[in-house]
């Protein structure tokens, strides 16, 4: 477990050419679960990147993949907004990273990774939210809430190609394969979404330890409680604990409070 | 017209580098690249659904074909950002808005990330050259596409291929002059803030032109590079790839645009406008054949001089880029 960024009540984020601002709160919570010995997750909740990376591979390899893609989205420069190109440069980075850790002493290290990067598109601000792997980024704005992001597993697959139920999905013996990573030397293929910056807006990007545990109602429902982004993202913490907590269990969620036009 | 140049001196074989230039990307690899990785790497940057980052990562970083020094710079259009990224010995040297500034790795591993606003010239090889004016001289050789064999690669927003300027011209005013203005009728009351870009009928039939660009109402004109969505509150569907779409807000005071109204996609044959079944529909004008009404969903290519009306006063006029 890697962590970058602390949770924050409220930022005020200028835009650039002095086109206004953004106000933005965040919070994250994790922990390690009940049945596993390391908690292999990582997360950075440091604007202009909210992500987190879900590590997978024997021994400590796992946790050291998703602390080197933690650590090249917290190390990508800007000046509170980045590009797209900047994140594909930094989970490319990653990827070389993990290689290099597979060099030495360790076999078949990777992560998944998933997350927001506030960017602009020509003077407005948006989220560009990014996904690679079965991690997973929901969205909560005035009552509406849907999952932003598709999975990269074997699973979605099967419900894409119409061979099982989304309901069939969630106990299916294939449920943990993933189509997508990064590391085990394959180039990262991310998938972005645009979302426009919006006052109100939640998003919540998660590891499958929450999103296999709560069902979408659960999420929905603490999402629509409405307390503070820190407060939200520990009972989301807490509610997968309960309801089983077999795996690492990690969130981030970033709340938009305001945004001042020109 | 952007376009790379470089110098075609006879170097030994120790020193040569080798200069890749298409329309995206401009890149010079160290002496140390094997002709193979040079074939690979020229695949990838040819290959239109693939980005910066497929091709920084397909540049062998270990082994026996590792590429010890590069920079690689991913032009793009005015008023974008360019990337460059660099390696080992390899640099850019780079004139942003007039100022001249070297961006190297100095160590970084595996390479270095710099993203720069309003370049306007730059130039790519090994750390030991100096930085020069960044201007090309008359024995330099225009490289549209490519690659060659040479001491660096220089790259300027404003070069004519050939013969090379003499003095050099001053960075074209883009806004005025790159785009026809091509308005052939106009949709009453809402387009009244066109009628300033109305010009003389041409004598002759105009010849076809490619539509490329719009201009969403008396906003700076645009090149359509990667899909286009207009809205009141614009979003993009899942993309996968390098081109992340360009999302344009209109003001809707009463909500007659649609959160995400319509997509403008660019083509090899022009632009395609799509109709993301908004709630009160698209109107187009287009020259020559008159006014109408997209159904909900349904596409049309549009040509240069066409007028779409998403509601609220709002008009795109569709450009081509000269």
């Amino acid at each position: 477990m890697t962590h970058i960024g602390q949770s924050s009540p409220g930022t005020r984020l200028p835009l650039p050419h002095g086109g206004g601002a953004i106000t933005l709160a965040w919070g994250a919570a994790t922990d390690v679960g009940h049945r596993r010995q390391v908690n292999e997750d990582s997360f950075v909740a440091a604007p202009p990147i909210f992500a987190v990376a879900d590590g997978m591979g024997g021994h400590a390899a796992g946790d050291l993949a998703s602390e080197a893609v933690v650590n090249r989205l917290g190390g990508v420069l800007a000046d509170g907004f980045v590009t797209p190109a900047a994140i594909g440069l930094a989970l490319a980075q990653a990827s070389h990273d993990i290689a290099q850790l597979d060099g030495t002493a360790l076999v078949g290290a990777g992560t998944t990774v998933t997350g927001m990067a506030l960017t602009l598109s020509g003077d407005d601000p948006y989220f560009a939210v990014f996904n690679v792997g079965d991690s997973r980024v929901y969205r909560y704005l005035e009552g509406e809430f849907e999952q932003v992001t598709v999975d990269h597993s074997v699973v979605q697959e099967l419900v894409d190609a119409g061979a099982i139920t989304r309901r069939q999905a969630d106990n299916h013996p294939d449920s943990n394969v993933i189509t997508r990573a990064i590391g085990f030397n394959e180039p990262p293929m991310p998938d972005y979404w645009m979302l426009p910056v919006e006052p109100g807006l939640r998003l919540l990007a998660c590891s499958d330890g929450l999103s296999k545990e709560l069902g979408d109602e659960q999420i929905e429902s603490l999402l629509a409680a409405g307390a503070p982004a820190a407060d939200t993202a520990s009972a989301l913490v807490q509610a997968a604990l309960e309801s089983g907590g077999r795996d690492n269990v990690t969130v981030v969620l970033v709340d938009v409070l305001a945004v001042e036009t020109r | 017209m952007a376009s790379a140049f470089y110098s075609p001196e006879s170097l030994a074989p120790g020193e040569e580098w080798r200069l890749l230039a298409t329309d995206r990307f401009v890149a010079a690899f160290g002496p140390d690249t094997g002709m193979h990785t040079m074939a690979t790497l020229w695949r990838i940057a040819a290959e239109p659904s693939l980005g910066l980052d497929a091709l920084v990562a397909a540049v062998p970083t270990r082994g026996p074909e590792a590429v010890q020094s590069f920079a690689i710079a991913a032009v793009a259009g005015a008023g974008r950002s360019t990337v460059f990224v660099v390696r080992g010995g390899g640099c850019a040297d780079v004139s942003v808005a007039g100022r001249m500034r070297r961006v190297d790795a100095r160590g970084a591993v595996p390479w270095y990330v710099a993203e720069l606003n309003e370049v306007d010239r730059f130039a790519l090889g090994p750390l030991e050259r100096s930085s020069g004016d960044l201007r090309p001289a008359d024995a330099d050789l225009p490289l549209d596409g490519g690659v060659v064999f040479g001491p660096w690669l220089g790259w300027a927003r404003d070069v004519v291929a050939s013969p090379p300027p003499r003095p050099p011209v001053p960075p074209a005013p883009v806004e005025q002059s790159a785009y026809d203005t091509n308005v052939l009728g106009d949709l009453g009351r809402r387009a009244a803030s066109l009628t300033r870009h109305r010009t003389e009928p041409p004598a002759t039939a105009p010849t076809p032109q490619t539509a490329t660009a719009f201009r969403v109402g008396d906003r700076a004109p645009e090149r359509v590079d990667a899909p286009v969505y207009v809205g009141r509150q614009p979003r993009s569907p899942r993309v996968t790839g390098p081109m992340l779409p360009r999302l344009v807000r209109v003001d809707s005071p009463s909500r007659e645009v649609s959160a995400t109204h319509i997509e403008l996609r660019p083509t090899p044959h022009g632009l395609v406008l799509t109709d993301l079944q908004s709630t009160n529909g698209t109107v187009v004008r287009q020259p020559g054949s008159g006014v109408r009404r997209l159904e909900s969903g349904e596409s049309l290519p549009v040509a240069p001089g066409t007028l779409i009306d998403i509601g609220d006063g709002n008009v795109i006029e569709i450009l081509a880029y000269r």
